[in-house]
């Protein structure tokens, strides 16, 4: 492996790796998370381990709407999965994005090859940056305006679960398990064929944007936009002591995301931002003793220190 | 007066000037030998320093690097970059008062006694040589250099400016900084002849990371009050004067054979300011003499070295040289840039450490001099107790600042080097004035 | 006499070296001596006078303390202190505990020194490497003018006309107050003006220190009333002089041992 960081940074790639074998092929030995995993297990992979909840939630506000739910056993069984979400998330919170994600590592495998090949990331402007950041809530209200639609017969079936039928990992996590049917246009009627090819083009950009940029696809992620939107609810928190950091911009440089706040952050300590992918790269290279931090409510998991740094920094010369 | 007369008198005084320096360098290295924490793992770092300050010292650092040299001032140019494209980057420098003398005469009174000093030093070697030189735009002492060395008979150099952006968090600046740095690749390569490639870039920003790494371990038993300021400004001194790789082996091998018992009495200082260069270690000296213990430092002959530590994921060339530039600008604690809110973060983050500041200000260094009373107010905000010493590098003002130092050492809190005993902690105290207590005898010494 | 042990300070200055003899709450006796060659021989006749003036056996001196510049010089000396630390526990002491800032003016060095309620020092400021505003400059003017420092205070207050001196540099002060003399400016408007020079170097110097407290005004130029009246101008706040107050630091030396811990003689 060309990048390499002791502990958190390995502990988080074996973390991702047990989590995208259970994810991705643990009904094929008899484990299942249910509808409601906080991350891109994708339930259009066979014998996947689980089901995103994106589509629960999906379905949960398409078919709740109906009189035909109303005070039904599925209802019940609904809510009680949003429960289960809610507590999955404030107990892992942004866990889920970075070290659990099976669609996230994916995208860190075509970075590792990006690296491999001495091929150089491209960033995304500033501005730009900015602008696509609400593309994810964009999808997210798109996903939840539009199933209430169809259930209301205002717009036809075709519509029911609107964003999974356009999410690239759709498309490309069953070819994990050589699915590449996903991968086709649907010719059933002019609404399937749009959303199938709305599916590939998204497919395309998505691949070559993993490819240059790292996690290019969690900038325009719902999933990622809901969880951030129960932040309150998670005790999990990537904390900024100002008057330890010299400011040399190690936590920006490592940042998947790109994220600048943690960097330019000069009154609160709070610097989990919505982008935040608590991957905690940032902490880990900080060389500053306690300048940032993880903390879980009250616990303090890891503080940054130059020892750890000069022992965990990333460097090649040995690797090559 | 004729040309001739005068050239032969300019050979004379050069040769004064020649004896003197060496005579400063002999006496601060007899001084360091005749101490008693004196190891035979600090002779690398003696030797490197008795040769380097050779006024011929090019040659003797060319001959130990074993690589062309490139003349550095500051430290905004990456020495991982340089090192890349196979030259040794000679950060220049000089302490030395004789060599700051030769060229008073024609420069400002004012000036920057480190440039004064490596002027004159200059001016040993003739100076003939065309050579390659990097200058970033720190401080107006730096940006005049060039014009100030042709004043005094330089050749023609090539010289390499690094505009250096002087708001930091500004995104244009760090933009214009990152082409500085793609500038200078191509500067570097067009002198060596050859691209620099990536793995080379690695291979350079390993050497240098483990040589960080040695001196990250100095710098841990530093905060300890395990080394004297003398030892510890030596070996940062001596970092250009050789091999980066030997001077990290020699390091690494002196390591565990550094004592670990600590001298209670003595207080705890953080010394911030104007950089020190050998052989002026005036000021580490009186240090010592007043009872006081260097636990940490912000100074760019110090701890801040090099910035090392260079973290990178993406390791193309664009990505490492991005790398770097971030490092190198972002990370920088000088303070010709602007906003040093930072710097005084710095010193509160370590407070813990110490038990005072002295602010060091090189008389006519104008940055840190601004800054000095910057950082005292917002020091004293804290209730972290701060000294100013304003100096240059002639010794007649040493019984001046002694006496400051002595006086200061006893308005410091308490040391923190001791542990705290339970009699100190609350009762059975009752002496009535802060010079009775016991153990606190260094200003007070028995003769 | 009919003391126990007394002890002994002596403050080895860049123009002058004082001796205390104390019993460790007043001055017993003061003696000084301009700075010469030979500061031991100097120092240890001073001691000898002093202690025959008030009928004292070497046996009964308790310690003998050194400060100031020449304090290594002394090597029969039980302990040396810096003067910064000798000048604060001195004034506190004779101040009765009363002092908070202390401006030192010496031979050299300019001093302002603030205290705590315990008498511990919590900051100072002292002038780098320029005698401006020192005795130093005293000795000068004194020189030009021809008249003895002594007369300075009645003559300042005979003045008349306001004349300002522009400098305290020392060298620049000598060419203006030729110029001036030239010009037939009177010596007592000189005089005040030079006073009124040194009181506006002493504010500088005290900055933004803040000074509601007692001030103490201490060091040889202390005894000169015209000084102390243009630095009570200057800082518009009243300024204490104790009695003799070019020997405090001596006397806070001579009360060290007290103050530390006992410790035998090496």
């Amino acid at each position: 492996m060309a990048y390499m960081i002791e502990r958190i940074e390995r502990l988080r790639a074996f973390a991702q790796h047990i989590s995208f074998v259970i994810l991705m092929y643990g009904g094929r030995f008899g484990i299942n998370l249910g509808p409601a995993v906080p991350c891109f297990a994708c339930p259009f992979v066979t014998g996947c381990g689980g089901y995103c909840y994106l589509m629960g939630l999906q379905g949960f506000i398409g078919f709740g709407m109906s009189a035909a739910a109303a005070g039904s056993l599925w209802l019940f069984t609904a809510l009680g999965w949003m429960v289960v979400f809610i507590v999955l998330v404030a107990l892992l919170g942004k866990i889920w994005c970075g070290w659990l994600c099976p669609f996230g590592l994916v995208q860190d495998w075509l970075s590792a090859l990006r690296r491999k090949l001495g091929v150089r990331e491209r960033k995304i402007s500033l501005q730009t940056a900015q602008y696509l950041g609400y593309v994810k809530y964009f999808f997210l209200g798109y996903l939840i305006i539009i199933p209430p639609l169809v259930t209301a017969e205002i717009l036809p079936p075709d519509f029911y679960l609107p964003f999974c039928s356009i999410c690239p990992g759709k498309s490309l996590l069953p070819l994990f398990v050589g699915e590449t049917r996903y991968l086709a246009l649907d010719y059933t009627n002019n609404i399937t064929f749009a959303l199938s090819l709305t599916l590939l083009i998204f497919t395309g950009i998505t691949l070559v944007g993993m490819f240059f940029k790292e996690r290019f696809f969690c900038i325009f992620c719902p999933l990622l936009a809901l969880i951030h939107l129960l932040k309150p609810l998670s005790g999990l928190r990537l904390v900024k002591n100002i008057s330890a950091c010299t400011g040399c911009g190690n936590c920006r440089r490592i940042c998947p995301m790109d994220i600048e706040a943690v960097y330019l952050e000069q009154k609160k300590a709070d610097v989990q931002t919505a982008e935040c992918l608590n991957c905690f790269q940032c902490a880990e290279t900080c060389p500053s003793d306690a300048a940032l931090g993880i903390d879980f409510y009250r616990f303090r998991l890891f503080s940054s220190s130059r020892s750890h740094t000069i022992n965990t920094i990333a460097w090649l010369g040995k690797q090559k | 007066m004729s040309d001739q007369k005068q050239m032969s008198r300019q050979i004379r005084l050069v040769e004064k000037t020649a004896g003197k320096m060496a005579q400063e360098s002999a006496e601060t290295l007899a001084w360091l030998r005749a101490r008693d924490d004196y190891l035979q793992g600090f002779d690398y770092f003696l030797d490197l320093a008795e040769k380097g300050f050779d006024p011929q010292s090019s040659d003797s650092v060319r001959e130990k690097a074993g690589r062309p040299l490139i003349y550095l001032l500051c430290i905004q140019a990456p020495l991982e970059l340089i090192h890349a494209a196979g030259f040794h980057p000679f950060k220049i420098f000089s302490g030395s008062f004789a060599a700051g003398n030769l060229s008073a005469h024609g420069l400002p009174t004012l000036i920057c006694p480190l440039m004064r000093s490596i002027l004159g030093a200059m001016q040993m070697t003739g100076n003939k040589e065309e050579q390659p030189w990097i200058l970033p735009t720190t401080c107006d002492w730096v940006v005049k250099f060039p014009e100030m060395m042709k004043l005094f008979g330089a050749a023609e150099q090539r010289l390499h400016w690094l505009e250096l952006p002087h708001i930091k968090e500004a995104r244009e600046s760090q933009g214009l900084w990152l082409d500085e740095m793609v500038k200078l690749k191509g500067f570097l390569e067009q002198l060596s002849g050859r691209k620099i490639s990536r793995n080379a870039l690695l291979d350079s920003i390993a050497v240098y990371h483990r040589a960080w790494q040695a001196l990250s371990r100095l710098v841990s038993l530093r905060r300890q009050g395990l080394l004297s300021s003398a030892w510890f400004l030596l070996i940062t001194n001596t970092f250009f004067l050789g091999k980066a790789e030997n001077w990290t082996a020699a390091l690494e091998k002196l390591l565990p054979t550094l004592p670990c018992s600590v001298n209670s009495a003595k207080r705890r200082i953080f010394l911030a300011g104007s950089p020190i260069f050998f052989p002026n270690f005036k000021l580490p000296r009186l240090l010592e003499e007043a009872g006081l213990c260097v636990t940490g430092d912000d100074i760019c002959s110090g701890e801040r070295l090099f910035p090392g530590g260079v973290s990178f994921k993406d390791s193309s060339v664009f990505g490492l040289i991005e790398a770097l530039a971030q490092r190198y600008h972002q990370g920088c604690l000088c303070p010709t840039f602007a906003d040093n809110q930072r710097r005084i973060r710095n010193i509160e983050a370590q407070a813990e450490h110490f038990d005072g500041v002295v602010f060091h200000v090189l008389k006519g260094c104008h940055p840190y001099d601004l800054e000095s009373y910057t950082i005292e107010s917002g020091l004293k905000k804290q209730g972290i107790k701060f000294i100013r010493l304003e100096t240059d590098h002639a010794s007649e003002d040493s019984q001046n600042l002694l006496t400051r130092l002595e006086a200061y050492s006893h308005t410091l809190p308490s040391s923190g080097l001791r542990p705290p005993s339970p009699r100190e902690r609350g009762e059975g105290n009752n002496s009535p004035h802060p010079l009775a207590e016991e153990g606190r005898g260094e200003g007070i010494r028995c003769t | 006499m009919k003391v126990g042990k007394v002890g002994i300070g002596l403050d080895l200055g860049s123009t002058a070296i004082k001796m205390v003899i104390t019993d460790g709450e007043k001055i017993l006796c003061g003696l000084s001596t301009a700075t010469a060659p030979g500061q031991e021989e100097i120092g240890r006749q001073l001691i000898a006078r002093g202690l025959e003036s008030l009928d004292l056996k070497p046996e009964q001196v308790g310690s003998i303390t050194t400060t100031g510049y020449g304090k290594k010089l002394y090597s029969a000396a039980d302990l040396n202190m810096d003067e910064i630390s000798a000048n604060a526990a001195g004034i506190f002491r004779l101040s009765r505990g009363q002092a908070r800032t202390i401006i030192n003016i010496g031979g050299q060095d300019l001093k302002v020194i603030t205290l705590d309620n315990d008498g511990k020092v919590l900051d100072f400021r002292m002038n780098d490497k320029c005698a401006a505003g020192t005795g130093r400059f005293f000795e000068l003017v004194s020189r030009l003018l021809d008249t003895p420092l002594s007369e300075f205070g009645d003559l300042a207050g005979n003045s008349g006309h306001e004349v300002q001196l522009s400098s305290t540099c020392v060298v620049f002060a000598e060419s203006e107050i030729i110029s001036l003399l030239a010009r037939g400016v009177a010596r007592e408007d000189i005089i005040h003006a030079l006073h009124a020079s040194v009181a506006r170097k002493v504010a500088a110097m005290m900055g933004r220190t803040p000074h509601d407290d007692a001030i103490y005004l201490d060091g040889g130029p202390a005894r000169n009333r015209g000084l102390v009246e243009a630095i009570e101008d200057e800082l518009l706040c009243d300024i204490m002089v104790l009695d003799d107050p070019q020997f405090t630091v001596a006397f806070g030396a001579a009360i060290a041992r007290q103050l530390s811990a006992p410790t035998d003689k090496p």
